[in-house]
């Protein structure tokens, strides 16, 4: 059976995996934080990105443990720390976003930055984002199109070779319509009551389960091993 | 400025929404082209490439949403939207404080003058930088745990801060300049296509 997080415990994540970034905790730990966090993956069903994951950061322990004493030339050193030491520390986070971004449908995270109360001139934006996203593909693919028709573009070097020219044929037409799609959007918002005050309702309910406080509690587990000095 | 409102209304919120949309696509554009020239270093560059594109979206978000906080929530939803995918976290901090910074300067100039908008869009391409951030803080915690494994500490030291501040250096250097191409060329679009069009 494939459970989901609710959103909420997903942004609890998230801010957690930023304070685990500045902490600089011993192996264990962190092996334990990367299971907790990879945790959801699983549990979700996703589970090629679990072994994704899980052998990402095998990969990059070992090449901590036999590469690295060996390198001495200082820019590979660098691009490879980052690599193996900073994206090691980004990695709760990037597991965190990642999971929130294949499980959250944008109805459940419009209703969610409602049930935490995210002001409305960040709500509609993101609303209209999320909206707008399929929008924009299907026109860029008919500029494409369009642009095929007449022979300019083609290609995926077309970019390269002229540069301003597709930019310019590609670019304002999209724009174009994005100012028309802001209009109707607007007009067809207002008119389902958008701007109006009160409570407005919403096809997503969100409700914490025992799944969802089970988690919460584990999020908190490494920052507590860590602080009570528990491995050090 | 008679009887325009000074505060943003709800068609403002989705013009915003909508323009962000199209801001957000071109960094991603950015990041998939940046990764192809040189994959793991270019990394950094994305700013650079994303200023250069991305001009003619802040011209016209500016020319339909002349008020204070059009830019500042366009900031705001990136850094969200950089928090949401996972990047690092001081990202959505840093795209807010550029923001609100772009916003003031486009609001000293009272969103019209052409130069002042320019000078707007130049800070406001700083605020791309928040996920390429770690690249320059970590050295310092690289250096420790690299210590640990068997390498010269001081040779590891300076080594990197060369490359850090080259990068760093290159990095702002080169997001002023594909700013000013980039806003320029902005604003030639507007001229050229929204003014005639009588959509501005």
């Amino acid at each position: 059976m494939k459970k989901v997080l609710d959103p909420r415990v997903k942004l609890l994540l998230l801010i957690l995996a930023a304070v685990y970034i500045s902490i600089q905790m011993s192996f264990q730990i962190e092996l334990l934080l990367i299971f907790i966090y990879v945790g959801p993956l699983f549990m979700a069903g996703l589970y090629s990105l679990t072994f994704i994951f899980l052998s990402f950061y095998l990969f990059q322990l070992l090449i901590t443990q036999f590469v690295v004493p060996h390198i001495n030339a200082a820019f590979v050193i660098y691009i490879i720390s980052f690599l193996v030491f900073g994206l090691r520390s980004l990695l709760p986070s990037i597991i965190a976003g990642t999971y929130s971004i294949k499980t959250t449908t944008v109805s459940e995270w419009i209703a969610t930055f409602k049930k935490i109360h995210l002001p409305n001139w960040l709500l509609i934006p993101l609303a209209v984002i999320a909206r707008f996203f399929p929008t924009i593909r299907k026109d860029y693919q008919r500029i494409r199109q369009a642009m095929a028709f007449r022979g300019i573009g083609t290609g995926f070097w077309a970019l390269i070779k002229h540069p301003i020219q597709t930019l310019e044929f590609i670019l304002i037409p999209l724009l174009m319509n994005a100012t028309k799609v802001a209009e109707d959007l607007t007009i067809s918002s207002l008119t389902k009551g958008l701007g109006l005050p009160g409570k407005h309702t919403s096809i997503v309910e969100l409700k914490l389960t025992a799944y969802d406080w089970i988690y919460i509690v584990f999020a908190f587990v490494p920052l507590a091993l860590h602080l009570g000095g528990v491995f050090s | 400025m008679l009887n325009r409102k000074k505060k943003i209304q709800i068609k403002d919120l989705v013009a915003i929404g909508v323009y962000t949309a199209l801001y957000f696509i071109m960094v991603a554009i950015s990041a998939l082209l940046v990764v192809f020239i040189i994959p793991g270093y270019s990394y950094v560059f994305i700013p650079v490439v994303s200023a250069l594109l991305s001009g003619t979206i802040f011209m016209l978000l500016v020319a339909k949403v002349p008020r204070f906080g059009a830019i500042t929530i366009m900031g705001s939803v990136m850094g969200i939207f950089f928090f949401i995918m996972g990047r690092f976290p001081g990202a959505l901090f840093i795209c807010i404080v550029i923001a609100l910074v772009a916003d003031g300067v486009a609001y000293l100039f009272q969103y019209k003058n052409k130069l002042g908008i320019l000078l707007s869009y130049l800070v406001f391409s700083f605020s791309t930088i928040g996920p390429v951030v770690p690249m320059f803080i970590f050295p310092n915690v690289y250096v420790k745990q690299l210590e640990e494994i068997g390498h010269d500490a001081s040779y590891i030291e300076g080594a990197f801060s060369n490359i850090s501040q080259t990068t760093f250096i290159l990095l702002i250097g080169g997001i002023i300049v594909a700013a000013i191409i980039g806003g320029v060329f902005g604003q030639k679009m507007m001229n050229k296509h929204f003014e005639k069009a009588g959509i501005v």
